[in-house]
């Protein structure tokens, strides 16, 4: 069809672009030619939005070349971009809602008429006329937010491409979009495309993609991870590269990253040794006393918990020993009743079932054995405990219930059994969720798995009362929420940490100290004054239990890195003793060292009977930390994964599935 | 009409709407409401409330908010009286240039640092009743005007209505051009609407800016000047609190304080409904024009409720 | 020569957040100390005890409003409408009075409880923004005033003449009244739930919201509290004139509350309450004031040093963002 060795239009070659302590883009390299859809796709961070505003004018490169039209180019703002010919539609639609549909459409172009005064009539029928041949048919005085979003999303799109444009941007142009005004956009695209303008479509969704895009550019961590040929990729290799798991060396490639670093318990409490070890969730610790079970261990309170994290702070190689577990589950696929019989045979201290069999996956097989029935005992028993070939994501709860009994299996079924904590049901907003179900049992990690724009944040949300919904409903231990009340949700145990945490998490003039006591305030002081006593002491324990690094409790919140404020938004809602949270990202942007710590209380906090909702785009955390994982695609749950599905691979295949239509 | 046409149209037109109403009950409940002397009256002690509120519908559409009005408004009074005795042309330049000029650095400061309109103007608002009251020996010195060329501006009248509302008119219809027909009008619906995207569109924002403070501090000073010579003098005394009376009128006329939408029509309807009411409070008589303030307080608080309650009719249609 | 100014850049970078930091937290301080030994050197009679008084018992409405102010503007808010509640609660104190002062005294402060329970309700429920809000109010409220009292009333009540001019130790009773509410309001943004809460929402209301704090009863209190400062900032004044003048009391107060917050280092952008700085930062005002005065310079000059003050510590409190 369309050749590649045509002159390229616009083109990045080898661009790099470095923030302070990030390096956005790494040498990437991006072709656009005329008379080609590109599709640009990559999770978040994966540097998209930064070589878009490469493209436009937004951002300079610090390194590589930027080409426009055959000679190099470099645009000083938003506006010398888009007079050269560069249009870009922004995901959320970059118009001026009261103003008429007309005037934002020919802002700064309006037809003049005698006493170069701007000519109405003449205005509204030009507007009326480019719009029809978007398959706008609204009335053009109207102010534009009486539009409908696609219906704005066009008139963006009509006045971007009417300005002369040679290349056109579009960041998520559907995301918003019923399917009839997708249709609409795609046929506008394919006559921008035969008109010979180059067009850049970043998207999530598949379908999308394989419907108008001629090229494909992965990026991933800020490197072109693969660009090429769409239809010469399919779904599930694309998502692959997406995610930075490729098929084929998932196996090896995790196993070793597994064994890099690790956990060596110290020789603090047993429980202690036992938790740290597993905790981290990356490197399920290995270390032989790992796995010895210690009764005692099992009903480690809090503190106790939490100590241990401490103490398993240092790494060291104990892991080897597990290592040739790892190695030998790796052979397996992974998958169904072959890993679990695998696990049985080869983790080393298997023989206590009771035991954390961290390196594996004997805790599935001693309960996939011994429940085996059990409504959805059985299968969901293996689930819980669905250690996949990457070494075993043992639930707490489980293991808790397991070391108690020092017999495991029966106490396995347990969490199954438990009512759970958050029963979510139907939750529906037009565009966003479509009847969302999710069950929270206490103990539990349910992971959310889906790509970026699915609905992941908006269920989570939802749940706390923090989106206003068309339809569902949330319960939390059996009786409804009221509708849209966050602090009602809080006040019934249920708690979001937010993805965003500069905008909706920390409060950033504040102190740490206050910043961690702001949920807990009212049970933290008598008749509405507050104990200054009581807050340092909880501001002292979370502070050193999380170890949250700060000059001291006083030091502004703003000062601290991604990961200690990370670690004073989870206190915050420790101190208020939730009975289930809802960590959105809750490892995005942290350093490697507070991201295991991070993961390592979760799995704690599952431990102690938290329910845990989990969503990260991490898919290896996912994994790791999640028993069983609903997968979301466009706003709708098209999966739930349990026991031994719970695999990278096997959430991959379900976000490819086709859509039914 | 569905609701949300409704809604739109009670937004833009619910001043004219009542003011209507307002003169229909009027002249049916009182004889000496709907004569053509009380009319008059109503309309040019509105003039100089128009002119002023026209300036301040540029700043709010923009985004922005002007407090210095009234203290420019006395300075252009002061000003234009002690420039008389210089003639008709610098009573007149006088006032414009200063009172431009105090806009002009309001305006940079405001577009330059980001620094919020409403403290820029406040300080303003202090330093320019500093400025007039250091002109004026602490107030103490009223000037007299002293060019009867000057002075006719302000008293001469055609079919008995007084020459500035003659000026006020031109002047509405000059801003609803400027605001509706000009590309310049479209950039500041834009920049208040959405100063990001105006931005992206090639919208001088920065410059936008500028421009409307400039624009309001020149009106508010040509105000001042006609007042003056309206008065004959320069009074040091008027003038206080008329920046709220003007912003009052703007937003009951339907100019959204956030921005990006509203008119001159509706700033003028909401001046002529705060004069209709004080005449009607007037004509009853037994109440005192104290209750003039509490019914246009009352007002614009339900005009806001209105809006806001409107603007979510609109947005979930 | 372009390494050293390189270098001078990178230092003068690193050296101007900092200025600026300082000028914000210590500079009203440093101006009221620089004012006072200007004073003290080149004013006669500057440190007779009467001429303290009298700048304190003169800046008291100032500051018993200006406590109220901070917590507003501590919510990214403000409250236009102190000045017209001052002059209702002068209203309503006389027409009361004949029940006795005290029943008078908390009629006048009901009062202004009302009325800044109204601005709150505006800008809490129904999402109006606090500048129209109590625009509206500044407008209605000085009318009804006016309605109620039409020209200045004199009165007789020894009481209440009494908590105006009667001085304990010394200092005037109604300036140790500002100085408990000054501890109080201190008292109440440092160790209560409720200060806790108002600098949070204004330091990010969404991540308030998504703490599960009540930010629109928050909002409405805050609201609450400035009219009821208001309110008894009008009844002390009227205790002082010995006449209640619903006309003039507490005009344009609302311009000097806001400057003594701004001038105080509170920031506009909300998260961030000084209430020791208000306080320094009207008194700052005022001594400004009145060493202009003293030194034979007029009052046009004060308003003019003012406008410079208020935008340099806003331009202050800007550039710490």
């Amino acid at each position: 069809m369309r050749r590649t060795d045509v002159e390229p239009m616009l083109e990045a070659r080898g661009i790099s672009k470095r923030f302070p302590g990030v390096l956005a883009l790494d040498g990437v390299s991006l072709a656009l030619r005329p008379g080609e859809v590109h599709a640009l796709v990559g999770e978040n961070g994966a540097g998209k939005s930064t070589l878009i505003k490469v493209f436009t004018g937004v951002y300079r490169p610090d390194g590589g070349e930027l080409r426009y039209r055959g000679a190099p180019a470099a645009f000083a703002t938003p506006m010398d971009a888009q007079r050269a010919g560069i249009s870009t539609i922004y995901q959320e639609v970059n118009l001026v809602p009261m103003m008429s549909v007309a005037r934002n459409l020919l802002l700064g172009r309006e037809p003049r008429g005698r006493l170069g005064v701007i000519d109405t009539a003449a205005m509204y029928e030009e507007a009326s006329r480019v719009l029809a041949g978007y398959g706008v048919a609204a009335d053009v005085r109207r102010p534009l937010r009486t539009l409908g979003v696609g219906a704005q999303q066009m008139v963006a799109l009509a006045r971007a491409v009417s300005v002369e444009a040679r290349v056109v941007v579009m960041d998520e142009p559907t995301s918003s979009l019923e399917p009839r005004e997708v249709e609409t956009l795609f046929g506008v695209i394919r006559r921008l495309r035969d008109a010979g303008i180059a067009v850049l479509y970043v998207s999530h969704r598949l379908d999308e993609l394989y419907q108008v895009c001629d090229q494909v550019t992965v990026l991933r961590d800020g490197r072109l991870a693969h660009t090429g040929r769409l239809a010469e990729l399919d779904r599930l290799r694309l998502i692959s590269l997406m995610l930075g798991r490729d098929l084929s060396d998932v196996r090896t490639r995790g196993l070793t990253r597994f064994s890099r670093i690790r956990h060596r318990p110290t020789d603090g409490a047993a429980a202690a040794a036992r938790v740290g070890a597993q905790g981290l969730g990356i490197h399920r610790g290995d270390a032989p006393e790992a796995n010895t079970p210690t009764p005692s261990g099992g009903a480690s309170s809090r503190g106790g918990t939490l100590g241990a994290v401490d103490g398993g702070g240092e790494r060291d190689d104990a892991v080897s020993a597990v290592a040739p577990a790892r190695v030998a589950l790796g052979g397996e696929p992974g998958e169904g009743a072959a890993g679990v019989s695998d696990g049985t045979v080869v983790a080393p201290g298997g023989g206590a079932a009771a035991a954390r069999p961290r390196g594996g996956v004997s805790t599935e097989a001693g309960v996939a054995v011994a429940s085996p029935g059990g409504e959805a005992g059985g299968g969901a028993g293996a689930g819980e405990h669905g250690a996949g070939p990457l070494g075993g994501a043992s639930t707490d709860a489980s293991t808790t219930g397991a070391v108690e009994a020092g017999g495991g299996a029966a106490e396995h079924g347990a969490v199954e059994g438990r009512a759970p904590v958050v029963q979510a049901r139907g939750l529906t907003r037009r565009h966003v969720l479509s009847a969302v179900d999710v069950d929270i049992r206490p103990g539990e990690v349910v992971g959310l798995g889906g790509l970026l724009g699915a609905g992941r944040t908006e269920t989570a949300k939802a749940i706390v009362g923090a989106l206003p919904l068309d339809g569902g409903q949330v319960l939390v231990a059996g009786a409804p929420l009221p509708k849209g009340s966050t602090a009602a949700a809080i006040r019934a145990g249920v708690s979001l940490l937010p993805e965003d945490r500069k905008a909706e998490g920390i409060i950033p003039a504040l102190s740490v100290r206050e910043n961690i006591a702001l949920a807990a305030l009212p049970s933290l002081g008598r008749a509405g004054v507050v104990s200054d006593t009581k807050i340092d002491r909880v501001v002292e324990i979370f502070m050193r239990r999380l170890r949250i690094k700060a000059a001291s409790p006083h030091q502004p919140v703003s000062e601290l890195s991604g990961g200690n404020q990370q670690k004073v938004l989870l206190a915050r809602w420790l101190a208020v003793r939730p009975r289930a949270l809802l960590l959105d990202e809750p490892t995005r942007g942290i350093d490697v060292g507070a991201k295991a710590e991070v993961q390592a209380l979760i799995d704690e906090l599952a431990e102690e009977g938290l329910g845990v909702l989990l969503i990260s785009s991490d898919l290896e955390e996912l994994v790791e930390g999640a028993d069983r994982i609903l997968v979301l695609r466009e706003g709708a749950v098209v999966g739930e994964l349990s026991g031994d599905e719970v695999t990278e691979e096997r959430i991959m295949a379900t976000i490819a599935e086709q859509s039914d239509g | 009409m569905n609701r949300e046409q409704v809604s739109r149209v009670l937004q833009q037109h619910g001043a004219l709407m009542v003011l209507g109403v307002l003169v229909i009950v009027g002249s049916l409940a009182f004889d000496s409401f709907a004569t053509p002397g009380n009319a008059a009256s109503v309309v040019v002690s509105s003039s100089f409330l128009a002119i002023i509120a026209i300036g301040m519908t540029f700043v709010i559409i923009s985004g922005g908010i002007d407090l210095s009005v009234g203290s420019l408004f006395v300075l252009g009074g002061v000003l234009a009286a002690y420039g008389s005795q210089y003639g008709l042309a610098v009573a007149l330049l006088l006032p414009l240039a200063v009172c431009g000029a105090v806009g002009l650095l309001q305006g940079l400061v405001i577009a330059r640092t980001g620094m919020a309109p409403f403290i820029v103007t406040l300080a303003g608002l202090l330093g320019v009743r500093g400025l007039m009251l250091a002109i004026s020996d602490e107030g103490a010195t009223t000037y007299l005007v002293k060019d009867p060329a000057f002075a006719v501006l302000g008293q001469g009248a055609v079919f008995g209505l007084s020459y500035p509302v003659y000026v006020t008119a031109a002047l509405a219809v000059a801003a609803m051009v400027l605001l509706q027909r000009t590309g310049f009008g479209q950039n500041v619906y834009a920049v208040g609407g959405n100063e990001q995207a105006a931005a992206l569109m090639g919208v001088p924002v920065a410059r936008t800016k500028v421009y409307v403070y400039v624009m309001s501090g020149l009106l508010a000073g040509l105000a001042g000047a006609l007042n003056a010579a309206r008065l004959s003098s320069g009074v040091t005394i008027l003038g206080i609190g008329l920046e709220l009376d003007a912003i009052a009128a703007v937003v009951i006329g339907g100019t959204l304080l956030t921005g990006g939408a509203g008119g001159i029509t509706g700033t003028v309807a909401g001046v002529l409904l705060l004069g209709v009411i004080q005449s009607l409070i007037n004509q009853v008589g037994s109440l005192t024009s104290a209750f003039q303030q509490v019914v246009s307080g009352v007002f614009l608080a339900l005009v806001v409720v209105a809006q806001r309650l409107l603007s979510k009719a609109q947005r979930l249609t | 020569m372009a390494e050293l100014t390189a270098r001078t850049q990178a230092r003068v970078a690193v050296l101007k957040p900092r200025v600026f930091a300082w000028v914000q937290d210590y500079g009203v301080y440093a101006a009221v100390l620089v004012l006072l030994l200007f004073n003290v050197l080149f004013t006669p009679h500057f440190l007779d005890a009467a001429n303290f008084r009298t700048q304190l018992v003169q800046v008291t409405p100032i500051v018993i409003v200006a406590l109220g102010m901070a917590l507003v503007i501590g919510t990214q808010g403000i409250d236009l409408s102190v000045g017209s509640v001052m002059a209702l609660a002068a209203a309503l104190v006389v027409m009361y009075l004949g029940y006795g002062w005290l029943p008078a005294l908390i009629v006048a402060v009901l009062g202004g409880a009302v009325v800044g329970a109204a601005g709150g309700a505006l800008v809490a429920y129904v999402g109006v923004q606090p500048i129209v809000a109590t625009l509206a109010l500044l407008v209605g409220v000085r009318g009804l005033a006016n309605v109620l009292v039409p020209q200045l009333v004199e009165f007789r009540n020894p009481d209440l003449i009494a908590l105006g001019s009667s001085s304990v130790a010394g200092i005037p009773v109604i300036v140790l009244i500002a100085a408990a509410l000054t501890v109080i309001v201190l008292f109440v943004v440092r160790r209560t739930t409720f200060g806790r809460q108002v600098v949070a929402i204004g330091g990010n209301r969404t991540a308030s919201e998504l703490s599960g704090l009540p930010v629109k009863r928050v909002l409405l209190t805050v609201y609450v509290i400035s009219g009821l400062l208001a309110a008894l900032a009008g009844v002390l004044a009227t205790a002082r004139l010995q006449a209640s003048d619903p006309t003039s009391l507490g005009l344009f107060i609302e311009l000097s509350a806001i400057t003594a917050v701004v001038v105080g280092g509170t920031p506009l952008t909300g998260g961030r309450i000084r209430v020791l700085s208000t306080v320094m930062g009207a008194l700052l005002m005022q001594l400004l004031s009145a060493t202009l005065i003293k030194h034979n310079l007029p009052q046009s000059w004060t308003q003019m040093v003012q406008a410079v003050i208020i935008l340099a510590a806003v331009y202050a409190t800007r550039e710490r963002r």
